[in-house]
């Protein structure tokens, strides 16, 4: 009964809601941190050039704008996919629980979280990697890492972190 | 509680959309103007360059410019060794396009291997440009350090100011349909093609004014 009770505080819509909400957030929380450090890569790069005709100050804004804009429509596409894969992550941990046949601890929501969120990785890396041909080269390891490796390490971290404050709010 | 919470969410998410749509109109107003002719002179705007469309293109004209202390042949020399299968890139940011597996290796030297450019010659965007057209850019014409013009509506020229100063202008024209969906070539391509572009021309400047006379092959002191 007390499984039930506390599981139920947790609804299916709610749920689903709250991993899209978190995996969301990853994807502009991602696109944020790029920003800044290609922002600062360039201003760097562009720094070390001596009399810029169009202006040292409105080509900086300007480079800004440009790194800023297409990778924040690039967050926003990127949203779409994650608030599913979120949804779908928070309805098997939900699921797990549910099969767990105790009232969830916060070390089972964290063990539940991790499994989803590991295997849903391997999926993609799999679907990836295999089902599109792409290969480990020296030529794609960056294009690789920055794409794929990344989020989905952010990602399972994420999931890990938010079925962990899921399993205490239950617990409570 | 719940209703409280429900309405902060939404002014969240209210202000979010306030400030998405008061940046975007700030890019379209006073940004893209300006990424569009980015150190070019309202004559150089209104030049007639090698490449040009005899007729109205069909998207957006950029035109770019940039004042590079070195002669024309030192501008030249780097120019034509663009090309990820040529110089090793092109002189823009390589970390940048290295996360879309370009596999850019920039070198820092004039290669004489790389001083002969003819129509026809490919200059590869990545790796890929031997197998995927849409990776390499065709030579539609060269006039030895004077003008450098690729298949698609894009034209480098140099214009000697003196003996030690060049003008080098790039021209390009923006092909609407080059992502599948063309609002996503404003918003994405465009944005992304100034960043590199500009790279580009100050990557050149650099490395050619940090030896003009080529008395090193170009290469650092």
């Amino acid at each position: 009964m007390g499984q039930q009770a506390n599981i139920a505080r947790l609804g299916w819509g709610r749920a689903a809601w709250y991993g899209a909400e978190v995996c969301v957030a990853l994807a502009f929380v991602y696109a944020l941190v790029f920003i800044g450090y290609a922002i600062v890569r360039a201003t760097l790069a562009i720094m070390a050039t001596p009399e810029i005709d169009a202006g040292m100050a409105a080509t900086l804004i300007a480079t800004w704008a440009g790194l800023a804009l297409p990778a924040l429509v690039i967050a926003v596409l990127a949203a779409i996919p994650a608030a599913l894969i979120g949804a779908l992550t928070a309805l098997a941990v939900r699921t797990l629980l549910v099969l767990g046949g105790a009232i969830p601890t916060p070390r089972q929501a964290v063990a539940s979280g991790l499994a989803v969120c590991l295997v849903v990785s391997l999926a993609l890396l799999a679907l990836v990697m295999r089902g599109m041909g792409v290969t480990w080269t020296p030529a794609t390891a960056a294009a690789l890492m920055f794409w794929l490796v990344a989020p989905l390490v952010l990602y399972v971290i994420a999931g890990t972190a938010a079925s962990w404050q899921v399993g205490r709010k239950l617990a409570a | 509680m719940q209703a409280s919470r429900w309405r902060s969410r939404r002014r969240f998410w209210l202000a979010i959309a306030a400030l998405a749509v008061a940046l975007g109109g700030m890019y379209a107003l006073v940004i893209r103007p300006y990424h569009l002719r980015w150190g070019a002179t309202d004559q150089e705007l209104a030049l007639a360059l090698p490449g040009d469309s005899p007729v109205p293109a069909d998207g957006p004209i950029s035109t770019r410019a940039i004042t590079i202390h070195a002669p024309a042949a030192t501008v030249w020399a780097w120019l034509i060794q663009t090309g990820q299968n040529r110089g090793g890139g092109w002189h823009s940011y390589d970390w940048l396009e290295n996360l879309f597996a370009a596999d850019m290796h920039e070198g820092d030297r004039i290669e004489e291997r790389w001083q002969h450019l003819q129509v026809d010659d490919q200059l590869f965007f990545a790796a890929g440009g031997a197998t995927t057209p849409a990776m390499a850019a065709t030579v539609a014409g060269v006039v030895p350090e004077r003008a450098l013009w690729l298949g698609d509506g894009w034209a480098f020229v140099l214009r000697p100011i003196d003996e030690s100063s060049t003008r080098l202008i790039v021209r390009y024209t923006l092909h609407p349909d080059v992502l599948v969906y063309p609002p996503l070539s404003y918003a994405i391509f465009e944005p992304a093609h100034f960043v590199m572009e500009s790279g580009m021309l100050l990557g050149i400047k650099r490395r050619a004014e940090r030896d003009p006379l080529l008395r090193n092959g170009g290469a650092e002191r």
